[in-house]
């Protein structure tokens, strides 16, 4: 059966009202969108955090301070479009986490019901997966011609930097689109085991 | 154990093996490339001479080496905003200095515009003609959002004589250095110098022996090179 936008809508939004009742995954949901923003604003100086963090003569005070100082580069090395991009990403990938865990910890008891009547529901692990691997693609794209996807681009000769600049957002889009997936698929899973508890 | 305080456990759990997995993949990717980087730094601060773009005192504790094309609008970002900051509370009170280097790669203009870099500094203008290169591509292009300039020739040689010339170079010796290609083989140099520092794009600097790849935020590149400087 082919549901309309307004039914789907409807489901995510049904399935998030259950899932954020609880302050728990409010906390999930922020510390999720955090931990892979930074990410993605740290992906191409991995080395340097990696300094700072464990090598470098810096009180831990200085350190935190240090890997907080790069989310200021949403502002200083993204474009306006890019960093919109990676903060709408993130506020997804939040989502889908805690729905994630809210769905894995219900799905024991729901598989039991599920394998007695022959309908087992599978978490969309995949989508979640190449969706964030997306977004560490197209967040890479932050200096001129640097990007995770520069090597590749070598090797086929691709050497507009344009091109670099628009796959950047190209693929945080298609990260976000892939998480939206995983979010739907993880909603109908919560609003059927709701329905049945 | 009630269901909250799992789930929270579960959670924290989560989120500690996503960081562990962040820091083996920092771990795993700094033995790839830091060999090649570290080596380059310290011939950076050893071998200063003539034949190398350097904004600031040459006897400066810290040296922190730019690879940048004129074009990349990134570079001009960086000019703009933590590149000031830089300026004014390193460079110029003497305690570090930026060593520029060459790394044409976007237009066809790229090239021209960093030999012309070189030819400044043999006129002793350098410093001047680099900012106002920047200045004239952020001014009218890129602080509008024009991109697609960055694959058109535009940087021409009397553009780039008349830049030269506003910053204190003869502008018949610009003019005749510009045209031939002798300060190739110094770009040459810098690109050579570009695979041993494992560079891919632009802008991307050396401090000490530590990389960052694009225009992160002032405070990171203080910390950095407050390090440096103890």
């Amino acid at each position: 059966m082919k549901l309309s936008l307004k039914t789907k809508l409807k489901i995510i939004i049904d399935a998030k009202l259950y899932v954020f009742r609880r302050p728990a995954y409010w906390l999930i949901f922020f510390l999720s969108a955090f931990f892979i923003m930074g990410f993605i604003v740290w992906s191409l100086n991995l080395d340097l955090l990696k300094y700072i963090l464990f090598d470098s003569p810096l009180t831990i005070w200085g350190k935190i301070e240090f890997f907080l100082n790069g989310y200021g580069s949403l502002l200083s090395s993204f474009e306006s479009i890019q960093a919109v991009a990676i903060v709408i990403f993130s506020l997804l990938f939040g989502v889908n986490v805690s729905m994630l865990i809210y769905s894995a910890r219900f799905l024991s008891s729901a598989d039991n019901k599920e394998q007695k009547t022959g309908k087992k529901q599978k978490i969309p692990k995949k989508s979640g997966a190449v969706a964030l691997g997306s977004a560490v693609v197209g967040g890479g794209c932050i200096a001129c011609g640097t990007s995770l996807l520069a090597p590749i681009f070598t090797t086929l000769g691709i050497t507009s930097i344009g091109l670099v600049r628009n796959i950047g957002t190209i693929f945080l889009t298609l990260g976000s689109i892939l998480t939206l997936y995983s979010i739907y698929k993880l909603s109908i899973i919560i609003v059927n085991i709701k329905a049945r508890s | 154990m009630s269901n909250t305080r799992k789930l929270t456990i579960i959670s924290i759990l989560f989120l500690l093996t996503a960081l562990c997995a962040v820091i083996l993949f920092a771990i795993q990717s700094n033995n790839q490339t830091t060999p090649t980087t570290s080596t380059s730094s310290a011939d950076s601060v050893s071998n200063l001479s003539p034949d190398k773009l350097i904004i600031g005192s040459p006897g400066a504790k810290v040296t922190i080496v730019e690879y940048a094309d004129f074009k990349c609008p990134q570079c001009g970002k960086f000019h703009q905003t933590s590149g000031q900051q830089i300026r004014q509370e390193y460079i110029d009170s003497g305690q570090a200095n930026i060593e520029f280097r060459a790394y044409p790669f976007i237009g066809p203009d790229s090239a021209r515009a960093l030999r012309g870099a070189y030819c400044a500094n043999e006129l002793g203008a350098f410093t001047d003609y680099h900012d106002d290169v920047f200045d004239y591509m952020w001014e009218n292009y890129y602080k509008n959002g024009d991109f697609k300039v960055e694959i058109e020739d535009i940087l021409t040689e009397g553009v780039l004589t008349d830049i030269a010339s506003r910053a204190g170079a003869d502008k018949a010796k610009f003019s005749s250095c510009i045209a031939t290609e002798d300060k190739n083989k110094l770009i040459d140099r810098d690109l050579e110098q570009s695979t041993k520092d494992s560079v891919e794009g632009t802008p991307t600097f050396i401090i000490g022996d530590q990389k960052i790849v694009g225009p992160l935020p002032f405070n990171n590149f203080k910390t950095l090179i407050d390090i440096n400087l103890r």
